[in-house]
């Protein structure tokens, strides 16, 4: 998921990257994002939550989360949807094997 | 007493090659995302945790890195990486929990309420990147 951000940055260094991104035929954000994830060692790639159910999905179907102390009940409702939805990628993925993600080496 | 969100444990979590099978020989600390009921038993949804990641490897979209000192405040030894977007949801039970019916029911560690919101948030946004693959592709086929 990408986030737009606002910053401020040298106005020079902002027109030679602005170069740079058009001589190598590639957007401003795309040539900040590459240059910051290999300032931090982050490897930049379309990598996607996998959930495993072995037993089924519908084994799990219809559990109810067990609250957090202090979780209010937003919070609660929040994460059951999220439990939910990951019932539901794991679903997908039992049905569609080939658009799911594959595991990793 | 049970596990509980936040809670580290040893877990027989499934080698990728054979997914549905507990790894019962090769036991990894799990990170417990949230314990859910149904009448018939709990089930919980764990991500996997490693200690093999070197600090030379560029960390991957999902992987939240712990530190030696962060992971001794947290009852654990080594510096461990956890993976959310490697998740699984299986029975509360010793075929995948086997140290749950020993003393310390098999929990290593705890993570710090911060840290816990944390990891709900990536998960959540990790199931929110999911969803538009999710319309193409509908849950449950439509009524005939």
């Amino acid at each position: 998921m990408k986030t737009p951000i606002s910053m401020r940055i040298d106005e020079d260094l902002l027109e030679a990257a602005r170069a740079t991104a058009a001589s190598e035929h590639r957007s401003l954000a795309n040539l900040i994002e590459v240059a910051l994830a290999q300032r931090i060692g982050y490897r930049l790639e379309d990598r996607r939550l996998r959930v495993l159910v072995p037993g089924g999905v519908a084994a799990v179907r219809g559990a109810k989360i067990v609250p957090v102390e202090g979780e209010t009940e937003d919070e609660v409702a929040r994460a059951q949807a999220t439990f939910d939805r990951l019932l539901d990628i794991a679903e997908h993925d039992e049905r569609t094997p080939d658009a799911s993600p594959k595991p990793e080496a | 007493m049970t596990y509980r969100a936040g809670d580290f444990v040893d877990c027989a979590f499934p080698f990728r090659e054979q997914p549905d099978r507990p790894q019962a020989q090769h036991l990894h600390i799990a990170y417990i995302v949230r314990v859910a009921r149904r009448p018939d038993g709990a089930y919980v949804a764990a991500l996997y945790t490693t200690t093999a990641r070197l600090p030379s490897q560029p960390r991957r979209k999902g992987e939240i890195d712990i530190d030696e000192r962060a992971s001794r405040t947290m009852g654990m030894q080594r510096a461990f990486t956890i993976d959310a977007f490697r998740l699984l949801i299986v029975p509360l039970d010793e075929a995948w929990f086997p140290n749950l019916s020993t003393p310390s029911q098999g929990v290593r560690g705890r993570a710090p309420d911060p840290l816990r919101r944390h990891i709900a948030r990536l998960v959540d946004r990790a199931v929110t990147e999911r969803e538009p693959l999710l319309d193409i592709y509908p849950r449950r086929p439509p009524p005939r």
